[in-house]
């Protein structure tokens, strides 16, 4: 099969005669095409290949592992570098038993010894540690070569996530010999466990080629290639002609512009991730009122939100805040909470009739007022250029001002909405909490008593705080379940966020070479390649056509 | 002597000013750099682990020491040369990422401004010489209205047309990808051949500006009497052209063009937007997206230097050429 020529510009450099010389084999004794992917936005590309930066690659996430996999999108956890794990001593000890016959892509064997060492970095740079791996554990050893135990400070089951799934381990005699911080280390031949390693760089394309001694078998695409793209809208054509075959951009209308440019062979699927939601700033006295939040769910409507902002891609938010299209977030949403604490409804008269009852009176410009003579009047903000949220931004403000409340909508930068959510020096914010394995990540960031970690509408509920300590001690999954139900309960009644849409892994794919992608009817991972660590997963399922 | 002490102690004061302006506008955005880190990677939907905001804090060595502390840091850094870590590029320093960029934005809009130089003076003594006639207005008209165009509106255009629908010029970026192992005359054929439509945009929209100058000095000269005497005397019209006339009325585009250069660095920012053009304009952007402060200093500080020297030459230029100035103390 012909070899498939490379350009990072668009147009054909067929005027030069340079096509030609760029059918160089980079690596002999390989069948298929290289495999083009589109992997972020970025000026130009630096050769930073330091998993624990934040401004590495982003196919370094495909190159390091983690222990295992925790699927955002199905209920299960996938073995990587570990094999199994267990809790023990009141769920303050993590047993992990690890793989065997793992070789680093220098040959090196793997061992606990890499997996210790990589944790022990972490506490010797707490710079590093954005997990803060160190303020949950208080200890990390190994027992013989294919065991780590680590020691808890005090029994917290789903901070195992940010162990076992978000700690990328890094061979220890390679970083061990770094001199100064790690974080200084660009680590530009990185040593891996993943498929694939580092073959070309410059600043504009990025090549890989397989890792022959993989764990998961040699993986069969022959290359990868990672062109650059400054912006989504230079990614879309190259997308669209089948010339990137994978891709996690949003694209307004992915039917018309991506899957109908090749219908046999594009193809897209959008599992929802996490909920985009409506922060209310509890500290403000009109806001602390529940009739008003009432009232302001009641207002919106949500399916309009999806079809005018988000192109119909991402569907009206639950009141649990939990994805019903999601298996793995299904699995935890009780059925039988009432019907209104399991579907947002719109009815902006009952939102009238709310604030009515509540006290409340429209003057003569038809905003309501409190019996103190508060104006129900606020101020949004949104991050301006994601212009999905400034869209729905925007229709808020109007379908609010319908049922007599009014609002203002302020465009600023991440950075400012950062800050201003640390601080509460705002009314209403539009933001979106992450998720994780279970429901647990996502209300303990959203709903608890760390602050900084989300709880940006300042909500201090004792019930919540106590739920959510008592799942973090348990492993029982009954036990575990029945606390989730609770707090959904309590999540939907009081309503201290207001869900607008649900955020979704951004995937498209083509499978015109190469199958094995997750689909609907295989999700064996979400296809975002920014969801570590699917990439690794993917790309050793991926197999010629 | 004191015209020359006069200007180096100008020199001096203005780049203490532009110093100072550098280390207050990035610090007047409201959040931090870390909180666009954070900010970022949420919208993204993969927010960072729950000790990232104090992890980063850290990483970065981000200052919560009064303004003041942190400017003589500032201050005392520049004086050894050092610019700092860019925030964005993180473990590279600034003068690393500068360094990267810098290359790209002069051979870009210095090539193209040197062009623009050379081909807009030309056109521009040839309209003046042939003043009144069909050329002449055709000539003046066309640059004076490409001139008016906002540049990253022709950049636009351009893209569309000879990149899009025509495909005869890459859309973007300063080179394409290629192989290892590419001879070096390949690699700069594809240079240029990428730099054609950012080039020509700025061309077009500078050129209007030369050319209208130099003409309306050159008209301007052609009617002085020394021009008519010479005429007289029989002078021929190549020699009369470039000899007597041009020669005086390219004065103030030599200034003008001193000025241009300095300029040059701070780069067309938007043209290479439009082209994702990997220059000084580009980093600003990015810089200015995240926060970057360091980045950010850097880069304006380098702009503000290049324009004040150039401008410093100017003056200089100018007390040579022209008695007056320095007399005018």
């Amino acid at each position: 099969m012909k070899r498939k020529i490379v350009t990072g510009g668009i147009a054909g450099m067929a005027a030069l005669g340079i096509t030609a010389l760029l059918a160089i084999p980079s690596m002999a004794a390989t069948t298929g095409p290289s495999l083009e992917i589109g992997w972020g936005v970025y000026s130009s590309y630096t050769r930073n290949f330091n998993p624990f930066s934040t401004s590495d690659m982003g196919v370094t996430l495909e190159m390091y592992e983690p222990l295992f996999y925790f699927d955002d999108v199905a209920p299960k956890v996938e073995p990587m570098l570990g094999t199994s794990y267990a809790w023990s001593d009141h769920n303050t000890v993590l047993t992990v038993n690890l793989r065997k016959n793992v070789k680093w892509s220098n040959g090196s064997p793997f061992t606990a010894h890499d997996v210790v060492f990589t944790f022990n970095m972490l506490k010797k740079y707490p710079a590093m540690d954005t997990n803060g791996i160190w303020t949950k554990v208080s200890s990390i050893k190994s027992v013989g070569n294919d065991t780590v135990v680590f020691k808890f400070k005090q029994a917290d089951v789903p901070f195992e996530w940010y162990v076992l799934d978000k700690t990328p381990i890094v061979p220890a005699s390679i970083w061990s010999k770094v001199k100064g911080s790690p974080l200084d280390f660009l680590n530009p031949n990185p040593v891996v466990s993943g498929p694939y390693v580092l073959n070309t760089f410059n600043s504009q394309e990025v090549t890989l080629t397989p890792n022959k001694d993989y764990w998961g078998g040699r993986p069969q695409v022959p290359e990868l290639t990672v062109p650059l793209f400054t912006s989504n809208t230079a990614q879309e054509p190259a997308m669209a002609s089948g010339k990137i075959a994978w891709g996690a951009y949003f694209e307004s209308s992915i039917q018309k512009l991506y899957v109908a440019a090749d219908p046999k062979f594009n193809h897209y699927w959008l599992p929802p991730a996490s909920p985009v939601a409506l922060y209310p700033n509890l500290t403000n006295p009109l806001l602390a009122q529940l009739p008003v939040r009432q009232a302001i769910s009641y207002a919106l409507d949500r399916t309009k939100l999806d079809n005018l902002a988000e192109s119909g891609y991402e569907p009206p938010a639950n009141p649990t805040l939990l994805a019903p299209r999601n298996a793995n977030q299904k699995s935890w949403i009780d059925g039988s909470l009432p019907t209104s604490d399991l579907k947002y409804q719109y009815d902006p008269k009952k939102a009238i009739a709310l604030l009515t009852k509540a006290g409340f009176k429209r003057n003569s410009s038809g905003i309501f007022v409190s019996p103190s003579g508060k104006p129900l009047s606020f101020n949004l903000i949104v991050i301006s250029g994601l212009t999905d949220w400034d869209a729905q931004a925007g229709i808020i403000a109007t379908e609010l001002k319908a049922v007599g409340i009014n609002t203002t909508v302020s465009l600023v930068t991440g950075s400012e909405a950062y800050s201003d959510e640390l601080s509460g020096k705002f009314q209403l914010a539009i933001g979106s909490p992450g998720a994780g394995p279970t429901p647990y990540t996502m209300y303990e960031s959203v709903f608890g008593p760390v602050l900084t970690q989300g709880n940006w509408e300042r909500w201090h509920n004792p019930t919540m705080y106590k739920l959510l300590n008592e799942f973090s001690t348990t492993n029982n999954r009954a036990k575990e379940q029945q606390l989730a139900n609770q707090m959904e309960s309590l999540a939907a009644k009081n309503m201290p966020v207001i869900g607008l849409t649900e955020s979704v892994w951004w995937y498209e794919w083509s499978n015109k070479n190469y199958i094995g992608w997750p689909t609907p009817s295989s999700p064996y991972a979400a296809g975002s390649s920014y969801d570590y660590p699917v990439a690794a997963l993917i790309l050793s399922h991926l197999r010629l056509r | 002597m004191r015209f020359f002490l006069n200007r180096i102690g100008f020199l001096l004061l203005s780049v203490w000013a532009a110093i100072t302006v550098n280390f207050l506008i990035p610090r007047m955005m409201p959040g931090s750099p870390v909180d666009a880190i954070l900010a970022h990677f949420q919208s993204e939907g993969a927010p960072l682990g729950p000790n990232a905001l104090h992890a980063l804090e850290q990483q970065f060595g981000l200052s919560h020491a009064p303004l003041w502390t942190q400017y003589f840091g500032y201050v005392n850094n520049l004086f050894h040369g050092q610019l700092g870590t860019s925030i964005t590029y993180y473990p590279l320093t600034v003068t690393e990422v500068i360094g990267r960029s810098l290359p790209w934005t002069l051979g870009l809009a210095g090539t193209a401004t040197i062009i623009s130089v050379l081909l807009g003076t030309f056109l521009g003594i040839y309209a003046a010489w042939h003043r009144g006639t069909r050329i002449d207005a055709t000539l003046t008209t066309v640059t004076m209205f490409t001139s008016a165009i906002p540049y990253f509106w022709i950049a636009l255009i351009l893209v569309y047309l000879f990149g899009f629908e025509l495909n005869w010029f890459p859309q973007l970026h300063a080179f394409t990808t290629l192989s290892n192992g590419v001879p070096w005359w390949r690699f700069s054929a594809d240079v240029l051949y990428h730099a054609v439509l950012p080039g020509a945009t700025i061309v077009i929209s500078a050129i209007g500006g030369w050319l209208v100058g130099m003409r309306n000095n050159m008209v301007q000269t052609l009617g002085e009497d020394y021009v008519t005497f010479a005429r007289a005397r029989g002078v021929r019209d190549r020699r009369l052209m470039v000899f007597y006339a041009a020669r005086n009325a390219i004065l103030p585009n030599l200034t003008g063009f001193a000025m241009a250069i300095g300029f040059v660095v701070g780069g067309a920012l938007l043209t290479e937007v439009v082209f994702s053009y990997p220059g000084i304009g580009m980093q600003l952007l990015t810089a200015v997206e995240n926060e970057d402060y360091p980045l950010m200093q850097g880069i304006f500080l380098i702009i503000a230097l290049a324009v004040l020297l150039a401008n410093f030459l100017v003056e200089l230029i100018y007390g040579l050429l022209d008695p007056r100035v320095r007399q005018g103390e």
